[in-house]
């Protein structure tokens, strides 16, 4: 199943805060994701770019409010179904690329399609075609302590797409990288958006604030 | 399929769980090694030391389940008669004994057709035969007919075991049809053996099944016999050797259970703490793994494989070695327990694997993936 065939990605009156007497974040916001969109969220520190991220990727779960996908309300599922819906339909990037450096290129890509439960040789042939593509010249057997730090950002984008998601979530995706490699991520970034998938980007960088179609500032 | 069914389904794949498990396993070994190390420690040392011990309390167990410690002897030295034939038929036919024979005072014999030959004991029985001897040679005795054992056939001149025995007391010739041997806890009839089955026994001997029914047997033959009617009645009586039976068995099965116990319990301990270190040292890789989609379901599964994939390799090196210390001579190798200490000692260290690696799921994944 492609990742057009979800509704779009939305939060309803969300709020959110840190224990019991944690600052609240996001305030009741009411957002909706456009589908097959690059959205970056921008803002001050501390206005809880990274949290909003978590919210919804489903590791944390809102004080108020909803996530949505479509029609589904997810926020409110057991952990149990929100693993599975983070396994099959979220992507997640992160800003240090968070790669298993013990396993090889092929492995970290493949991560994810264990917890999804998808075929083993359905998904080397399908990470192989990703690392071609975002990361062309890579070999897969290589770890990831023997590639640069932007062709691991793009193998973490490759392995955040190995399962076809709905959304792809990266938290300062270009945050460790150089002008040059922030402009690639940015590409492969945007052409996911092109085919479909949801992209939400929290920023600091005024570079994908200007590649976004679409800018969430918390404030 | 609709986005709910898609997004709902939580599929249980093991067997990729286990793929994944094997690599991470291959790829961070320490935990793994250490979980060998641990897990054959364990294998061994029960076998060496529990596997030894019930080695003792079975040789122990099958000394004090002999034929001869399971014997009751209730002798008459009386006048009156209290061991007949039928006595002897009803005790052979009871529930918990294995033989009942009735044998007379002995009596002294030789061989009819040498002039003052070297005399020897004979004995008469009365019940079967053959639960007291096994011919050797030329055929069971009928009513009245002596057979006599190999030792004593020398000893009175018998070139075949076949001719006559002539008793001193009524001077008359006993035929003699075969030569025997003794059967288990008959040895001590070593001499000649004369089938008299309507004869009054002064000796009722009865070999029991088990040494455990001791007491209600025993309580019930006396009841049959009732030796009260006489003060010249003895017993010996097996009862006291099946207490000695229990003490020990019970003794040296606590002792074994109470080791195993312990070797297993320090051993699942060290898993215990092992896992705890590495999944401490391994929160980021646990993070990560819960924002790619593992649920805390799936993390624990992971981490009891792991263990498992190390137990497993470390079980068949625990008994390798056991085998190996045990074929150079030291002691037999049980292979139903070894088998059952390799499953046991695989389990205990997967059991002892949960609640670190629970701990570790249930761990708020967000702390460890924020970057500062």
């Amino acid at each position: 199943m492609s990742s057009s065939a979800y509704g779009p990605l939305s939060v309803d009156d969300l709020s959110f805060h840190y224990g019991k007497d944690g600052v609240e974040l996001f305030g009741g916001l009411t957002y909706t994701f456009p589908r097959g969109s690059l959205t970056a969220v921008t803002g001050p520190s501390g206005r809880g770019k990274s949290t909003l991220l978590y919210v919804l990727g489903l590791l944390l779960s809102p004080s108020v409010g909803t996530v949505s996908l479509g029609d589904h309300v997810l926020s409110t599922q057991p952990d149990a179904i929100r693993s599975a819906i983070r396994a099959s339909t979220i992507g997640f990037v992160f800003q240090d690329a968070s790669l298993d450096p013990r396993r090889s290129v092929l492995d970290n890509v493949c991560e994810p399609a264990v917890y999804a439960g998808l075929s083993t040789d359905g998904t080397r042939q399908r990470a192989h075609e990703l690392v071609d593509t975002l990361a062309p010249g890579i070999d897969v057997r290589r770890r990831p302590g023997q590639i640069s730090g932007g062709q691991s950002q793009r193998i973490a984008i490759a392995r955040a797409l190995i399962n076809r998601p709905a959304v792809v979530l990266a938290d300062e995706p270009t945050g460790n990288l150089d002008a040059a490699n922030t402009e690639s991520v940015l590409l492969v970034l945007q052409a996911a958006a092109q085919r479909g998938t949801t992209v939400v980007i929290a920023t600091h960088d005024p570079s994908v604030s200007e590649a976004a179609d679409e800018i969430l500032t918390l404030t | 399929m609709n986005d709910q069914q898609r997004i709902s389904t939580r599929r249980l794949h093991v067997g990729r769980l286990v793929i994944e498990a094997s690599r991470s396993s291959k790829a961070r070994p320490v935990a793994g090694i250490v979980v060998l190390v641990l897990t054959s420690a364990m294998c061994f040392l029960s076998i060496a030391t529990v596997g030894r011990s019930l080695a003792a309390e079975r040789d122990v167990g099958s000394e004090l389940e002999g034929a001869g410690a399971r014997e009751l002897v209730v002798a008459n030295s009386g006048a009156w008669d209290i061991l007949g034939p039928d006595v002897i038929a009803l005790v052979g036919s009871m529930e918990g004994v294995e033989r009942a024979v009735g044998v007379g005072a002995p009596i002294d014999v030789s061989n009819s057709a040498i002039d003052h030959g070297e005399r020897a004991p004979a004995w008469a029985l009365s019940g079967d035969v053959a639960d007291v001897i096994e011919i050797v040679e030329g055929r069971a005795p009928l009513a009245g007919e002596a057979v006599v054992s190999v030792n004593a056939q020398h000893r009175l001149g018998f070139v075949v075991p076949v001719g006559a025995v002539v008793t001193r007391e009524t001077n008359g010739d006993i035929p003699v049809v075969g030569s025997y041997r003794a059967r288990a806890p008959f040895e001590d009839l070593d001499g000649i053996v004369v089938f008299e089955p309507s004869q009054e026994a002064r000796q009722l001997r009865v070999v029991l099944s088990d040494i455990t029914s001791a007491s209600a047997v025993q309580e019930a033959v006396l009841d049959l016999v009732d030796p009260s009617a006489s003060s010249d009645v003895s017993v010996t009586s097996p009862v006291t050797i099946a207490q000695l039976h229990e003490n020990i068995i019970g003794t040296l099965g606590r002792y074994g259970a109470g080791l195993l116990a312990m070797v297993l319990g320090m051993g699942a301990l060290l898993v215990a703490a092992v896992v705890t270190a590495d999944t401490a040292m391994s929160s980021a890789e646990w993070g990560r793994r819960r924002a790619l989609g593992a649920s805390r379901g799936q993390l624990v599964m992971l981490a009891a494989l792991r263990v498992m994939i190390g137990a497993v390799a470390g079980a068949v090196v625990g008994v390798g070695i056991a085998v190996a210390v045990a074929r150079s001579g030291r002691w037999d190798v049980d292979w139903l327990f070894t088998s059952a200490v390799a499953v046991l000692t695989v389990n205990v260290a997967v059991v002892a694997t949960l609640p670190p690696a629970i701990r570790a799921a249930w761990r708020d994944p967000v702390s460890v993936l924020r970057t500062p």
